[in-house]
């Protein structure tokens, strides 16, 4: 019924922009369930451990330009992890505590 | 390499020799209950030296209180009270404390034994029963609109208990390499798709690295398995909310007195050393990458790491006990299974975080408002707009 009523008040070409505007209420309402739950569960708490006091020195550096790329869709790099302090990235550990 | 052992098993009082010593937590003193001398015990990284260049650190130093656990010691020890010469039985899973029935002296166990039982360092209370309630209350009171019938029901923060929670402490020293990918945004522009515009991207794509020395000082690690989120138990409890109170004034740490604990209770390490090593490479690198943010301007569509090294030159370790005040609801889920939730005052900072059981039928009915709420004036929009 929404439907029609949509399509008889709405131009054929301004279809698609309807379609995203009636899927607000549906984004609104799931994102207050999860906003919400995540407010009261807290899951994802945990220790900042990375503002434990720490220095850095002796920094040395790589930045080699490899090739170029077009056309792409999204503003960041895919698989962008710099600002994760848990990334998964697979590190090799030597030295004292690898024993 | 292991620290000098402190000496310990007998606490007197150093003006009279009472061994009837307690804590002041306003004073954050040790107060003699016979003559009323008060003093503190010695900041533990002073005691030990461990107050050292941390960049000059080279190999690893694991303190008494942080050795190896015997896995076959007996939590059950027997004191020699040195008031009256009388043996004394203690449980030291669940007292560091015993009064001898013959003389009436208090008998602490501060001496190491290898069960774990004992840490080098202990922070005492310094936030209160009364400020501990106050700031549960507060947190839950924000969640009570959703939260299930039966935590509203059972709450009473009043029943927060103060709890001695053992941690490691380690400075570290390391050389961290991390490698991957970087991309410059070179151009920013729209293309026609179908009857829509779309932004596309161009780039120049780097191969990026990074090297350094990095040193931590005063790391913190739980050395409890439950805690770490090691033991069978962690699909049942929220053992993360413990350690989103964290960190710790680690710096104004002192020696371990048993007078220090007091009423409160205290849970015994049952992690070695070479079972953190793990966690502690990854905090050094996760540290390292953070570290490393500020220095990646020029990446403005940022960096994929996708390799990394951390190579400990040098490391050391003390135990703790540290304070949290906890407060903890069982929520009854189908099945007999069981989650139990935590709300977390940190015992030093009073940093607070908890997990409250939700009531999602109606968390649910709520959402559904909001769709309806929503919905309406879209629906307005879109007829008569």
């Amino acid at each position: 019924m929404y439907h029609a009523a949509i399509a008889s008040s709405s131009s054929s070409s301004s279809g698609s922009s309807d379609l995203f505007v009636l899927a607000i209420p549906f984004v609104v309402a799931i994102a207050f369930w999860v906003v919400t739950y995540r407010r009261y569960r807290n899951q994802d708490a945990r220790h900042v451990f990375e503002e434990t006091p720490s220095q850095v020195s002796n920094l040395r550096s790589l930045d080699q330009r490899v090739h170029h790329r077009t056309g792409l869709d999204f503003s960041e790099i895919e698989g962008r992890n710099d600002d994760d302090a848990l990334a998964p990235i697979p590190i090799e550990v030597t030295g004292e505590v690898s024993r | 390499m292991t620290a000098p052992e402190p000496v310990g098993g007998f606490s007197r009082c150093p003006k009279c020799g009472s061994t009837e010593i307690s804590y002041s937590q306003r004073s954050g003193m040790l107060v003699c209950q016979f003559c009323r001398y008060s003093w503190a015990e010695q900041r533990i990284e002073e005691a030990l030296g461990f107050d050292t260049d941390i960049g000059g650190l080279k190999g690893t130093v694991v303190s008494a209180g942080a050795n190896q656990i015997d896995r076959e010691a007996d939590a059950v020890v027997t004191l020699k009270c040195q008031g009256c010469g009388a043996e004394v039985v203690i449980n030291s899973a669940t007292n560091v404390q015993a009064r001898c029935h013959w003389c009436r002296s208090f008998l602490s166990l501060d001496a190491r034994i290898p069960n774990g039982a004992v840490p080098d360092a202990v922070l005492p209370f310094a936030v209160t029963h009364e400020q501990a309630v106050q700031a549960v209350r507060a947190f839950a009171g924000k969640r009570m609109t959703f939260a299930q019938p039966a935590f509203k029901r059972e709450f009473r923060p009043e029943n927060v208990v103060g709890v001695y929670m053992p941690y490691f402490v380690a400075d570290v020293n390391a050389e961290v390499s991390v490698r991957g990918i970087g991309e410059v945004e070179t151009r920013r522009y729209t293309v026609k798709v179908g009857d829509r515009q779309e932004t596309r991207y161009d780039a120049d794509v780097y191969d990026v690295g990074r090297e350094f020395t990095l040193t931590m000082d005063d790391l913190v690690l739980e050395s409890s398995a439950r805690r770490a989120g090691q033991s069978a138990d962690r699909e049942q409890e929220t053992s993360n909310i413990i350690n989103a109170v964290l960190p710790f004034d680690t710096k104004n740490a002192v020696r371990y007195n048993a007078n220090y604990l007091g009423q409160y209770t205290s849970e015994k390490r049952d992690l070695d050393v070479s079972q953190v090593g793990g966690s502690l490479a990854r905090m050094v690198f996760g540290t390292g990458t953070a570290h490393m943010r500020a220095a990646l301007g020029p990446y403005d569509r940022g960096v994929r790491w996708e390799q990394g090294a951390v190579a400990v030159d040098g490391v050391r370790y003390l135990s703790t006990y540290a304070p949290i005040w906890l407060y903890s609801h069982y929520e009854r889920r189908g099945g007999g299974a069981e989650l139990l939730h935590y709300i977390a005052v940190n015992g030093r900072t009073g940093a607070v975080m908890g997990s409250v059981p939700v009531a999602r039928g109606k968390l649910t009915l709520a959402a559904f408002g909001v769709f309806v709420a929503t919905f309406v004036p879209v629906l307005g929009v879109l007829l008569w707009g």
